[in-house]
């Protein structure tokens, strides 16, 4: 599994379940979001 | 005789409350977050898959929306595969097992100028078999579910 595994935990409640390729799951108050973070 | 079996569940990407993709018979949110922890989940098509297979679903559900079925996807992800790998001829075709799904739905590729080939000895590769549409050309765009600001 890759990801955060040093930084998991965002601001707030967000939790970054998993990540590859700069996209990623994130974990917002219970809620799942699937988020971009390539800068492309 | 005619018979029939339960729809699976589908999966919706919403944005700010707006419907911006679905995707028919695949996931619900339960079995995407088991496997985003290190589970798996199994589709309809009886292929199992891990975080990273779930993240490439819905990335392609993104790009393919805003309606399409899990069997779709999986032809479209196996088209990726290969041509990541590189499987583009008899020559390069890779074991079937290498894209990770058990069953390599290949009408699904029909319409999109490819097409997934079996060798004799059971690889695979990917055909380009005609032009490939615009829109169907394009790198994944997520600014409709999800982007980053």
């Amino acid at each position: 599994m890759t990801g955060f595994p040093d930084d998991s935990r965002r601001a707030g409640d967000a939790l970054v379940l998993y990540a590859e390729n700069g996209v990623f799951l994130e974990d917002i108050d219970g809620e799942l979001h699937l988020m971009d973070g390539r800068t492309d | 005789m005619i018979s029939s079996e339960p729809r699976g569940p589908s999966t919706y990407l919403t944005e700010d409350g707006k419907l911006c993709a679905v995707v028919r018979n695949a996931f619900d949110a339960g079995e995407i977050r088991r496997t985003a922890v290190g589970g798996t989940a199994v589709s309809a098509s009886g292929s199992e898959y891990d975080a990273g297979m779930m993240l490439r679903m819905l990335v392609s559900a993104v790009r393919c929306g805003p309606e399409t079925d899990i069997s779709y996807l999986e032809g479209r992800m196996i088209a990726e595969i290969l041509r990541e790998s590189g499987a583009l001829s008899p020559e390069s075709a890779v074991p079937a097992e290498d894209t990770g799904f058990r069953r390599i739905p290949l009408s699904i590729l029909r319409g999109s100028g490819e097409r997934a080939v079996f060798t004799e000895d059971g690889r695979i590769y990917l055909k380009i078999t005609g032009n490939v549409p615009e829109r169907k050309r394009r790198s994944p765009d997520l600014n409709r579910c999800g982007r980053r600001s």
